[in-house]
């Protein structure tokens, strides 16, 4: 069975992993009876691949997190277990669902954010003053209004 | 939709964000072409904002990748305008936006290019008389200024293309009429005069890309068209790249015709020949023929389609035209080469440089037009489409600005969030204006009289109620004579002191008269005491208007509450809260009321234009003038403390045996006593809050000197003041790191290759991908507590 090993710098999280070829094997046979989605393969002891972290198995088309462990026979066993991001990674991304937490968005929406580290003990306060005020001086001004009756008729108003 | 520009103030010219431009260098006009321009423009621009920008644009690049569609606002009049043809130019060239794209320079020059330039007019007004007057012309340009603003609503049922060179040669009309029901073609009339000059250029539209097959343009170029005089109902129709031949240019076109064009192909090695039958460019083919139109649908987009695919997978040439009777010998033909795929692309692209929407498939026609059949035209930041265009399902479409272009023609409407019943809101809604009274202030009543006073006057009038008048007493009649009351200061209702000089907010010209208490003129050692009077019994107070900035922006959850909230302090009436969602970005106006007589206010509280919330309270402090007042006030204010605590006492007791119907129910699991308990204390709340209501109420007309609201108020703040609290982000806040470690939330509902970066998804559909269950489950896990797209 051919498999690729690889190496990958990337975090589980990431879809599309970078990832870099460090040998193609071809001896790699089947462990014992496995499922697809976590095999487990046999194969000579090879120095060069003890840095793989990663695996792509053409036959089954999948990539992999790979672990390296060691037989009494100083035969390698690779543990694969799938990796459906990087696998299905095309697929993904034309896949419709509802976008919760995006870094695409850039900044703050309208939705609220319980994560969004705001200050919880401190309030910025600003003001702004409208441009007229009342401003008067009492003493000199004309600023009392005497209601009375009567006066209408006999002043001519 | 921003443009970044600064208004030419004489010495330095615009500046332009250069990042799409493309080596093109904005430089400053001369003053002489710029007051040319000015006084040219002003003919027929009158409604000018602070966007005016006149543009010279130096090309030093070895080739210009761009175009503009520049949008205008003139009387409420939408205006497109593209800009100067821009077709592979050398270094050194200088090109003037037009003002409303009909005036630059499109002569072509044997031997050089030649840049035109057009315009798209949304309109119905009249259009200007497109007279070149401008003697200012070098080789390339006949400048004007443009006024860029984006183009906000597009009225596709007003569009018309202007024909722009040479002036006065063409004066183009408006299609009116478009029947919605029915499937109609980008209209325009040409009425051509009677003489027509040779060699005439129709701009229709222009770009410029690097591309030779994707050179489109909304060039029309007729040649040798002598005494022709009709008019021509046109279509837009796209013909695909023409070729250079005999000593015409080559020139992507859009063509225009009377009917529906058959266009010319070959099926293999013939050629196409012979056009005939009338209109532009309408020509006869042999073989097999197919239709390629852009019919119009008002408001709606533009439809491409095709008779039959007849193009697959061959090759398609186009020959010979007829203008009217009059032949012409503009020859040209499809690329060698182009196939049917590249010529549905090209289309495509022309629907896209012109900013349409369109569909493709003609049997999806009724579909929604947001739907994955209709494409949108990508038109940046700046108003400039690029060719692109995306399916208006998608986010990419659903991003841009001309998203919203659309509107309902046919029967399938998207849903717009409002009621999608078939019954239309009755209402009228108006222009949100709020219009007050315009005879509010005046209330004309012959039994009273106001007059305005100053403390002079006053004393005064204090001096004759107290030595005067009391000196008539001795005669018993004279007071019920003189006053219908043996009191004679009983005639006097109140009197009153404003924070104003009350003269300065009549509507009309006070002047000085006699003051008369009842029949008796009131005088002072035969000196008449005089004061204003009163032509209002309201005077209005504007404190003009301020805007509530969004700092974080409207579409930040930080502006609105509980992150964010405002107050807004009125004299006289107290503070009141200020809804965040309603005044956001909007301007707040403040204006008071206030009533002469009783020296109350109403404080009116606008957002733009219309009055939104408002607020009473006493703005006139009201002195006392007999003993009977003074002791009425105090009893009026003994009985409303008195009720007060009789409420505050009352809502003790009903806390009490709430609290204690919470714990029996939380006891026993009662619901319903639980329930009992809340309502209990929500009662007892509230009667706090009503007697806490009618006290502040029961004292606001009872204002004395000393003890008053309104006096304290006096001594207060005399300027509305908005006071707004802004959450503060925690210092270590790194807006980038934050949304690359836990995303910024977001509730979209879209394509997860929109997305990327850190992003988390729930409610994912993997229908379509043959993994298994196990490897589903797994995705759906990642998916939801996060992944890096």
């Amino acid at each position: 069975m051919t498999v690729l090993i690889q190496r990958t710098f990337d975090d589980n999280k990431v879809v599309s992993k970078t990832v870099t070829t460090i040998k193609t094997i071809t001896g790699a046979v089947p462990f014992e009876q496995m499922s697809i989605l976590h095999p487990r393969l046999i194969m000579e002891y090879d120095p060069y691949i003890i840095g793989g972290n990663y695996c792509y198995i053409p036959d089954f088309g999948k990539y992999y997190y790979m672990r390296i462990t060691l037989d009494t026979g100083k035969r390698m066993i690779l543990n694969c277990d799938v990796d459906p991001l990087k696998s299905w990674d095309v697929a993904i991304r034309n896949c419709t669902g509802t976008i919760l937490r995006s870094e695409s968005v850039g900044r703050p929406t309208p939705i609220h954010d319980e994560k969004l580290p705001i200050d919880p003990n401190i309030i910025d306060v600003k003001s702004i003053l409208f441009d007229n005020k009342l401003s008067i001086n009492p003493f000199t001004s004309w600023c009392w209004v005497l209601n009375v009756l009567g006066g209408a008729v006999l002043s001519g108003d | 939709m921003e443009i970044n520009r600064e208004f030419y103030d004489g010495n330095t010219f615009i500046t332009y964000d250069g990042s799409v431009q493309n080596n093109l260098i904005l430089e400053s006009l001369s003053d002489t072409l710029y007051s040319k321009i000015v006084a040219n423009s002003e003919k027929y621009i009158t409604d000018w904002d602070k966007s005016i920008c006149p543009w010279k644009i130096n090309y030093n690049a070895d080739f210009i990748k761009a175009h503009y569609v520049l949008a205008y606002n003139v009387n409420n009049v939408w205006s497109v305008a593209t800009s100067p043809f821009f077709k592979e130019r050398k270094k050194g060239y200088t090109f003037y936006l037009s003002r409303n794209g009909s005036n630059c320079q499109d002569r072509y020059d044997r031997n050089k290019y030649f840049a035109n330039n057009c315009a798209v007019w949304l309109s119905t007004l009249t259009n200007p008389d497109f007279d070149i007057t401008d003697t200012v012309m070098n080789e390339w340009t006949e400048s004007k200024y443009d006024r860029l603003n984006p183009v906000i609503n597009f009225d596709y049922s007003k569009i018309f293309v202007v024909p722009t060179i040479n002036g006065n040669i063409f004066n183009p009309n408006i299609e009116e009429n478009f029947d919605p029901s029915s499937i109609q073609k980008i209209g325009f009339k040409f009425y051509y005069k009677n003489y027509v000059d040779s060699n005439i250029e129709i701009p229709m539209g222009v770009v410029s890309l690097n591309n030779e097959i994707l050179k489109p343009s909304w060039s029309e170029y007729n040649t040798n068209c002598f005494n022709i005089d009709g008019m021509f109902d046109n279509g837009l129709f796209f013909t695909p790249y023409w070729v250079k031949s005999s000593n015409y240019y080559n020139l992507p076109a859009v063509c225009t015709r009377q009917t529906t064009l058959a266009m010319p192909y070959r099926s293999s090695s013939d050629f196409i020949t012979g056009a005939t039958g009338t209109g532009f460019y309408q020509s006869s083919v042999t073989g097999e023929s197919a239709a390629a139109t852009l019919n119009y649908f008002p408001n709606k987009g533009i439809y491409i389609g095709f008779g039959e695919e007849i193009f697959s997978d061959y090759e398609a040439y186009y020959e010979g035209g007829t203008v009217g009777n009059f032949q012409y010998s503009v020859r040209r033909h499809l690329k060698i080469g182009t196939t049917y795929a590249d010529l549905v692309e090209y289309l495509e692209k022309q629907c896209a440089y012109l900013g349409f929407r369109f569909l493709i498939d003609s049997t999806k026609i009724n579909e929604n037009i947001n739907s994955q059949y209709y494409y949108i035209p990508e038109i940046d930041n700046f108003g400039v489409t690029t060719g692109n265009y995306y399916a208006a399902n998608t986010s990419d479409a659903q991003n841009l600005p001309n998203y919203q272009w659309s509107d309902n023609v046919f029967s399938v409407t998207p849903y717009d969030g409002t009621n999608d019943e078939e019954d239309e809101d009755p209402n009228d809604y108006d222009d949100n204006t709020t219009v007050l009274n315009e005879y509010g202030n005046r209330i004309y009543q012959d039994f009273t009289q106001r007059y305005i006073l100053d403390n002079v006057t006053m004393k005064q009038l204090a001096t004759y109620l107290y030595t005067t008048i009391p000196a008539e007493l001795d005669s018993i009649s004279w007071s019920p004579k003189n006053f219908l009351t043996n009191n004679p200061i009983d005639v006097i209702l109140s009197l009153q002191f404003f924070p104003f000089d009350v003269r300065n907010y009549q509507t009309e010209e006070v002047s000085l008269r006699d003051i008369y208490l009842g029949t008796q003129k009131a005088e002072i050692n035969s000196t008449d005491i005089q004061g204003y009077i009163c032509a209002d019994n309201v005077s209005i107070i504007d404190f003009g208007e301020r805007l509530y900035y969004p700092v974080f922006g409207v579409d930040d959850f930080r502006s609105y509450p509980p992150y964010s909230t405002a107050e807004l302090y009125l004299p006289y009436c107290g503070s009141i809260s200020l809804d965040p969602e309603i005044y956001l970005n909007h301007y707040i106006r403040i204006k008071y009321i206030v009533d002469l007589l009783t020296g109350s206010c109403l404080a009116l509280i606008y957002r733009d234009g219309m009055v939104i919330d408002s607020v009473s309270g006493q703005i006139g402090i009201t002195v006392p003038l007999t003993g009977i007042q003074t002791q009425t006030l105090a009893s009026a204010q003994s009985q409303a403390n008195a009720q007060y605590k009789t409420a505050r006492n009352n809502a003790v007791m009903k806390t009490a045996g709430s609290v204690g119907a919470i714990a029996a129910g939380i006891g026993s699991g009662n619901a319903m006593m639980i329930g009992g308990g809340i309502a209990g204390l929500s009662s007892a709340y509230n009667d706090i809050q009503n007697m806490n209501y009618q006290l502040q109420h029961t004292e606001i007309p009872f204002k004395t000197v000393g003890v008053s609201t309104s006096s304290t108020s006096y001594a207060n703040e005399q300027t509305p003041r908005i006071i707004i609290k802004r959450p503060v982000m925690l210092p270590t806040f790194d807006a980038e790191k934050y949304g690359h470690s836990v995303g910024y939330a977001t509730l979209e509902t879209d394509v997860i290759g929109n997305y990327s970066g850190y992003t988390e998804i729930t409610g994912v559909d993997l229908t379509g991908i043959s993994a298994t269950d196990e490897e589903k489950a797994l995705i759906k896990k990642y998916l939801e507590s996060g992944v890096y797209l």
